[in-house]
């Protein structure tokens, strides 16, 4: 069978421009390349499906067709494209509520638990709830009250240490809250809370 | 064969059917929870019921195909035109192990959304997508055309979207809008395969295609099966293709990500098997499947020894277990599969039941992240129904996880190669990582003193003013925090019941597994029952 170059060449470009539109972050682009993306395979369905030929229905035909046209890839091309619009339609809502929480973009942002992994520390980590004690390597009841060469510290000293540290799986103001807590029993300063709702 | 009584093509096409039409029933009756309940409960029943005649038949006598439109016989030679739909053993294994699913996580759904008060809002849109779920995955297995599987996989994938994004929080909306993306990309390739397919074999019918696959170069069968295997890859999270996975399915409620856990990865190895085993015989993508999953079986192990929330690390334990059932499949042998089908059947049950698990250590302490947790042991009935799955899961004697694994691991032996041996050892020690990783949830979660986890004290107070807009979706429960509903519990309870089942009764289920892989391995049965008897 012949092959239409022309369209072949439409199915790339489209292909190759979905493509490129899906590694985008923007939701609203990714929508653009799936949709380009869908309509070079529908075409590529009808392309591959064979030439032009007689209408499918029983007593009509064309002039100088041969064979009969395919019926079944173009029933699968309007499956694929009611598919497709469904889904367009859905992601279209979900770019709304995007829009809606980020307020000014719609792009996507990485997943938290991948940022907490890819940026995390010994510090982090999780369970680190106890440190081994350095010389028993025993679990002990002091938690991470050890410098980095493993002597003991004091709990002013650790509250020191970690009054910078960020708790990446709370929310900021909550770790604020719990060290001024700290700092409030131990070095009795005086800090000014933080108003409820903390600062969005 | 004998011949097919007549309501044997309507009990096929009831999986299918009755979930839809119950789906526009709940719509309509949408004002009234009871009747959406009692209407869910009562078709997922249905289908319940007519799976396990279906497998009771196809035990009994073989392979049945029903061809809707049925135009095949009217002098057209290119056989049946129409929409086949077919149940073998494999298919009806895989229909009723995955309507009990459905049936016990619809009870217990059903039993949180009585506790959470769901009833005060106007309209429920859980139960008409969970039922349009239902009809997706039960009519992926029955599918005997490619185009009817893509159709079948984009109806569950539209219902899922859905499920996932419920109440369309920040996160869920983000890791809903990832999702969506990585399953419409999987599914164009999927179509694009299918546009490959039609154009190879000039027919989408699954035995069809595979009689004239036969006379196909290898170099063509190779590409199509290659890109048919990346767009089930992506389905069924395979290695390299799997990282949207662990970003996806925690963020949603417990029942939806248990459900997502048990069977929407399932039916991407479910295609897989019809794949590999009717379309393209002779195993050409053996190796890199092999390699696949051995990779799949290690890093998502690994990934979950990272973890501290406990859905995030089940749902990378959920990962490292399909690279088992990827090695089964592509042992290529007899055995192999019959271990594969079962170690299926095995997970299905267990990673429901660990995360409809982790939907009552939620309600129960208000969180389920390891760094919060401690204590739990202080309510037996829970500790009990995470113990026996996750020791299930990891594979301790005398559970179905062992079972499922030596037979995998005979398998592997019994090929002899040196990459079976290589993936018999990687399955060895991904399934003590397994064990380490449920030891640790049992220690930190269970074990300890709650005090003494890093967070503990944020757990016991109440729900933080400050978190309003919560990031946490464990917080979402937080109202209810202490309780076990009994709604909850039973369903739970039978599920990990189920998964008691294919230990005591292992023998009669791995016989029967072996007769499903001895079935789908000879190709002739299923393309006798779809073409009739001159099935070549």
């Amino acid at each position: 069978m012949s092959v239409n170059l022309g369209l072949l060449i439409v199915i790339g470009v489209l292909a190759a421009c979905g493509a490129y539109l899906l590694m985008e972050r923007s939701l609203i682009r990714m929508l653009f390349g799936l949709l380009l993306c869908g309509n070079a395979i529908n075409l590529l369905i009808l392309v591959v499906s064979g030439g032009m030929g007689n209408p499918p229905i029983m007593g009509r035909s064309s002039e100088s067709r041969a064979s009969d046209a395919d019926p079944l890839a173009q029933a699968m091309i309007l499956t694929a494209i009611v598919i497709t619009m469904g889904v367009a339609a859905f992601v279209l809502s979900l770019v709304y509520r995007l829009f809606v929480i980020n307020r000014d973009d719609d792009d996507l942002e990485d997943d938290t638990e991948d940022v907490k992994i890819l940026s995390g520390s010994l510090d982090t980590a999780p369970d680190r709830d106890r440190t081994d004690d350095p010389i028993t390597l025993a679990d002990t009841a002091a938690g991470d009250l050890y410098d980095d060469e493993g002597n003991p510290i004091t709990p002013e000293e650790f509250a020191a240490r970690h009054a910078e540290m960020i708790e990446t799986d709370l929310m900021p103001e909550d770790a604020d809250v719990i060290d001024e807590n700290v700092r409030d029993n131990d070095s009795a300063i005086s800090v000014s809370r933080p108003e409820d709702g903390g600062s969005r | 064969m004998t011949p097919q009584p007549s309501w044997i093509p309507v009990l096929i096409t009831l999986p299918t059917l009755v979930p839809i039409l119950a789906a526009a029933l709940t719509l309509l009756g949408g004002r009234s929870p009871r009747f959406q309940r009692s209407i869910a409960v009562g078709a997922i029943s249905v289908v319940f019921i007519a799976s396990c005649i279906l497998l009771y038949l196809t035990n009994a006598r073989g392979t049945f195909a029903v061809t809707i439109g049925g135009w095949g016989d009217k002098g057209f030679p290119n056989g049946p035109l129409g929409i086949t739909l077919v149940v073998d053993q494999l298919a009806a294994l895989m229909l009723v192990v995955s309507t009990i699913v459905l049936l016990c996580v619809v009870v217990y759904a059903v039993g949180q959304g009585i506790r959470d008060g769901t009833s005060q809002q106007p309209v429920s849109i859980f139960l008409p997508s969970y039922l349009i779920l239902t009809a997706g995955v039960c009519n992926a297995f029955l599918a005997g055309d490619l185009f009817n599987l893509y159709v079948s996989f984009e109806v569950l994938l539209a219902a899922s979207f859905v499920l996932l994004t419920l109440g369309a929080s920040p996160e869920r909306v983000r890791a809903g809008a990832s999702y969506v993306m990585v399953s419409m990309v999987s599914s164009l390739i999927f179509l694009s395969g299918i546009a490959f397919a039609y154009a190879t074999t000039g027919t989408l019918n699954l035995a069809e295609m595979a009689a004239r696959l036969d006379n196909v170069p290898d170099g063509t069968r190779n590409a199509l099966f290659a890109v048919l295997l990346v767009a089930f890859g992506i389905k069924a999270a395979v290695f390299p293709l799997s990282t949207w996975l662990p970003d996806s399915y925690p963020t949603a409620p417990a029942p939806v990500t248990a459900v997502f856990a048990g069977l929407l990865t399932k039916v991407g190895v479910y295609a897989i098997i019809r794949a590999h085993t009717l379309l393209f015989p002779g195993g050409s993508m053996d190796t890199v499947l092999l390699i696949a999953g051995l990779l799949t079986m290690l890093i998502g192990i690994f990934g979950a020894i990272a973890q501290s929330d406990i859905k995030r690390l089940l749902s990378f334990t959920l990962v490292s277990h399909i690279g088992y059932m990827v090695f089964g499949i592509a042992l290529s042998s007899r055995f192999g599969l019959s271990a594969a089908i079962y170690y299926v059947a095995h997970h299905i049950l267990v990673q429901t039941t660990l995360f409809l698990v982790v939907g009552l250590i939620e309600r129960q302490a208000g969180s389920s992240s390891l760094r919060r947790l401690g204590g739990l042991i202080s309510t037996p009935v829970l500790a009990g129904l995470f113990l026996i799955p996750a020791l299930n899961l990891g594979g301790i004697p005398p559970f179905s996880g062992f079972i499922g694994k030596v037979a995998l691991l005979e398998a592997g032996a019994q090929d002899g190669s040196v990459l079976a041996w290589v993936l018999v050892a990687g399955s060895v020690v991904t399934s003590l990582l397994t064990l380490y990783v449920m030891a640790r949830v049992w220690t930190k979660g269970f074990w300890r003193a709650r005090a003494d986890a890093p967070e503990g004290e944020l757990a016991d107070q109440g729900p933080s003013a400050l978190i309003d807009e919560s990031a946490d979706i464990a917080f979402d429960d937080r109202a209810d925090v202490g309780r076990m509903p009994i709604g909850m519990v039973i369903p739970t309870a039978v599920m990990v019941g189920a998964g008691l089942v294919l230990t005591l009764w292992a023998g009669p289920i791995i016989g029967f597994t072996d007769r499903a892989a001895t079935d789908i391995a000879d190709r002739g049965i299923y393309m006798e029952a779809v073409l009739g008897g001159d099935g070549r």
